[in-house]
């Protein structure tokens, strides 16, 4: 069964169009990413969902009920959705206990709940009397999440949550906030633009460009097959080159690769993971002209210029990282999946 | 986004328009009783030496006025908010002080002591002293709330602290300095006490006395004509300089306050500099106070007329702060959370009865419930009317500075939590501006209780307050006798003065 199903919905912004036409159905007991680049319409998407924003058109259902339709508009407090915005927008003027019991019945907000979400979003007790300000970004992040979880929602909806937090934190709040919500069973709707926090957060992972899904997946499936050269650049990165299909094969510039999938013969455009380029020596491999090195530590990013002038990217360990202009050879490890020619932006 | 959602209940607008129209009623009865006049006669009256010599004198005090409050207010705001400067919150309450003595009570402080002050100088200076605080309390409170970032971010990229203070600090203040001045220019414009006393004539003195001499003449409704399209022309010109930015920052809490600046070599030219200036603002009026109650030949205590006085003055100025309070809430909301074209043009439209002297909203509720409800005539509701429209702006100001410290999403995530549109009023959204309700209605009250003018003309028969006592003797040159209802005046005045003070507290003063 599906916590939030979402049918045909349209929304603009003037003559603007933002969402054209959206399905999406979030499984109970999932954490669902939408995954988009900022603009791609996916905070409204959320708005509509919470009832802050009404749609053009199409239907959104909660649980069994519908929320948003032709006849219908529920209200945003009677629709049992959380709502966690960026940066966690708690109130100011509450303490972390009060903010927390926010949503709860006056009788309850006294009772044990409110320590069974301390605990669960690993707050420590001696906390919950001080003043948002007085927490750091994470812990604000969490005690947001605690409160939106607080009065049992069907699902909860986070906008950009972590992006306000820094790199490091980012990583572990989000593996925190996953936690909670996996401890909670709860049902969680996610919108962000990192495509490392989507793919290792959420159960299903929703690929939205121009206001549209384009790929809704597993997230092995939305990385290891997306739909198109676009999806498979957003997702992951890689590089597209030019190719000719023939059988199980395709040549490129950098040799004749095997294909993931069948694909009719002919031109066609082949995305090439940086994970599965091999650095050389010049002797092995196609010949290729360093551009930029970026040394992660463990890691190396290698640009690289091909003889046609086209432009590939290499990731891998930095036990020799090369140095820009040399000269190196390159391999290509692995299947590759093929797309229509024309399929390049 | 998020303006165009918060527009959809039409309660906002419909209120709105209700309140600017109430607001509008002293401005329709000057165009309709100019209208009556027939245009041969409105020209003959308004092309004469004598407008245009009170057209100068208004001018010249207006930007006398401003700019001196300007500089007192920006000055002593900054010292006391950005430097190491010792004992700030005896400062701050001192700064703060003026506020609790009326202008009228001023100028008889410093008039009963030197008749030099009735020139222009000595206008522009008593004027000036006795509206500063106007300025400084926001500048403060704005000060106290700004992030360090932006700051020190100027001074990496090579700007010394004084261009930072130019080009970084002033332009993020600029709203509330705007705010300020405003209401700085206003108040000058709808003087009339003071000016009468220290013999400057604008406009409003030359109404009064057009209206004391000929009941509803034309003569001084051409000069209330001049005076609203002064106050319009002053209520545009801030507007395009106050421009359309956004100021809430939707950040975590509050930004991080700056380092102090520290003073050095300059330490003790600014304080005494802060003494001196405290001598002129709160030192000679209360010194002719004193002297005025212990020396004075006409001195005498009525008890039982002193304490009626008193409770009939605190009773019509608490409910007609709270009802102008209640009646902010519309346009200031409209124009925060919509900030279009329309919610701006509503919200001036509460501003211009400001300007209006409190005899124009008198005369004109005068000339409208004689019209239109007879039996109101002389009643408080009328009087509490007069109350609403002459301190609307005063509320507004302030209930819209505070909202802008209520970003929506906080409404929003309260709605997700399954409150009403009334609970997140009451949970969320009251308590976030509720200093700023605290401070309009501390304003309010304030000027409530010192209003003169339309207390004199719209107050039942009998019912005398503090303010209108106070005129009656000192105008009658009984200094002595109009002494303690002066001190009177200062204490009523006084809670609402140290709440303002205490508000928009410098914060970064340890």
């Amino acid at each position: 069964m599906s916590a939030v199903t979402v049918r045909a919905l349209v929304k603009s912004y003037g003559d603007q169009p933002v969402l054209r036409g959206l399905d999406l159905d979030v499984p109970e007991g999932s954490i669902t990413a939408v995954l988009g680049s900022s603009g791609c319409g996916k905070s409204t998407l959320l708005r509509i969902i919470a009832g802050f924003v009404r749609p053009g058109a199409g239907t959104v259902t909660v649980g069994d009920r519908e929320v948003e339709g032709p006849r219908s508009h529920v209200a945003p407090q009677r629709r049992g959705v959380g709502y966690v915005p960026q940066e966690g927008a708690l109130f100011p003027h509450l303490t972390v206990a009060r903010n927390i019991t926010f949503g709860l019945p006056r009788a309850e907000r006294r009772g044990p709940t409110l320590d069974r979400l301390l605990e669960l979003i690993e707050l420590p007790r001696d906390l919950a009397d001080r003043y948002p300000h007085e927490l750091s970004g994470g812990q604000q992040q969490r005690v947001a999440l605690a409160r939106a979880l607080a009065p049992g929602p069907s699902v909860v909806l986070l906008d950009e949550p972590f992006s306000s937090l820094d790199a490091g934190l980012r990583v572990s709040a989000g593996r925190t906030v996953a936690r909670v919500l996996r401890h909670a069973g709860a049902t969680a709707l996610l919108v962000t633009h990192d495509q490392g926090e989507a793919l290792s957060l959420a159960d299903r992972v929703a690929v939205m460009r121009e206001g549209r899904f384009v790929q809704v997946g597993s997230p092995d499936q939305v990385y290891d097959a997306p739909v198109d050269a676009v999806v498979a650049r957003f997702v992951g990165g890689g590089s597209s080159l030019e190719g000719m299909v023939r059988g199980v094969q395709v040549e490129t510039e950098l040799g004749a690769l095997e294909l993931a999938h069948p694909f009719p013969d002919g031109p066609a455009v082949v995305v090439v993971r940086p994970e599965q380029l091999e650095v050389h020596d010049l002797d092995e491999g196609v010949a290729a002209t360093v551009i930029e090195v970026d040394y992660y530590g463990a890691q190396v990013v290698v640009l690289l210029e091909l003889p046609s002038g086209a432009q590939v990217t290499a990731r891998g360990p930095a036990a020799r990282p090369p140095r820009p202009n040399d000269k190196v050879g390159v391999v290509v490890v692995g299947t590759v999946r093929a797309y229509p020619d024309g399929d390049v932006r | 986004m998020t303006a165009s959602r918060a527009a959809r209940s039409p309660v906002p607008l419909v209120t709105g328009v209700l309140v600017a129209a109430f607001s509008l009623v002293p401005l329709m009865y000057v165009v309709d009783a100019t209208i009556a006049m027939g245009s041969d006669e409105l020209w003959d009256l308004l092309v004469r030496p004598r407008v245009a010599e009170l057209l100068g004198n208004t001018t010249a005090l207006l930007v006398g006025t401003v700019a001196l409050t300007l500089v007192i207010g920006v000055a002593s705001a900054l010292a006391v908010v950005r430097t190491d400067l010792p004992w700030k919150p005896l400062w701050h309450a001192v700064l703060a002080a003026p506020l609790a003595v009326p202008a009228f009570v001023n100028s008889y402080g410093w008039v009963s002591m030197t008749h030099d002050v009735r020139s222009y100088a000595g206008a522009v200076l008593v004027v000036s002293l006795s509206y500063y605080p106007l300025v400084y309390l926001p500048v403060v409170g704005a000060l106290a709330g700004l992030d360090a970032g932006p700051e020190e971010v100027a001074w990496s990229l090579g700007r010394s602290r004084r261009r930072t203070l130019f080009t970084v600090v002033l332009p993020r203040l600029l709203p509330a300095i705007l705010g300020g001045a405003l209401l700085v220019a206003l108040h000058v414009l709808a003087e009339f006490g003071a000016l009468q006393m220290l013999a400057y004539q604008t406009f409003t003195t030359a109404i009064y006395g057009q209206y004391r001499s000929a009941f509803a003449s034309d003569g001084g409704t051409v000069l209330a004509g001049v005076l609203v399209v002064f106050c319009l022309l002053l209520l545009v010109v801030e507007m395009v300089l106050r421009g359309r930015r956004r100021l809430w920052r939707s950040g975590r809490g509050t930004g991080r306050p700056p380092e102090p600046v520290a003073l050095g070599r300059a330490r003790l030219p600014v304080i005494a500099a802060l003494v001196g200036f405290a001598g002129l603002a709160l030192g000679v009026p209360l010194a002719a106070l004193i002297r005025w109650t212990v020396v004075g030949s006409s001195t005498e205590f009525p008890i039982d007329e002193l304490g009626r006085a008193l409770g009939s003055t605190m009773g019509l100025a608490a409910t007609g702060a709270a009802v102008t309070t209640v009646i902010a809430l519309a346009p200031a909301w409209l124009a925060v959370r919509t900030r279009g074209p329309v919610g701006t043009l509503l919200e001036r439209c509460t501003y211009v009865a400001n300007a209006m002297p409190g005899i124009v909203v008198a005369l004109a509720l005068v000339y409208f419930s004689i019209r239109l409800i007879p039996e109101w005539y002389q009643t408080v509701p009328v009087l509490l009317a007069a109350y609403a429209m002459l301190f609307l702006p005063r509320a507004v100001v302030s209930v819209r500075g505070s909202l802008e410290h209520a970003p929506p999403v906080l409404e929003e995530v309260s709605r997700s939590l399954g409150q009403s549109g009334w609970a997140t009023l009451r949970r969320v959204t009251l308590p976030l501006v509720s200093p700023g309700l605290g401070a309009a209605v501390a304003l309010c009250f304030l000027a409530a209780s010192t209003e003169l003018t339309a207390t004199l003309i719209l107050a039942p028969t009998g019912t005398r307050t503090l303010a209108t006592e106070f005129w009656s003797h000192s105008s009658a040159v009984q200094y002595g006798a109009a002494a303690p209802y002066a001190i009177l005046l200062i204490l009523v005045s006084l809670p609402a003065t140290v709440l303002l003070a205490r508000q928009v507290r410098p914060r970064s003063s340890s």
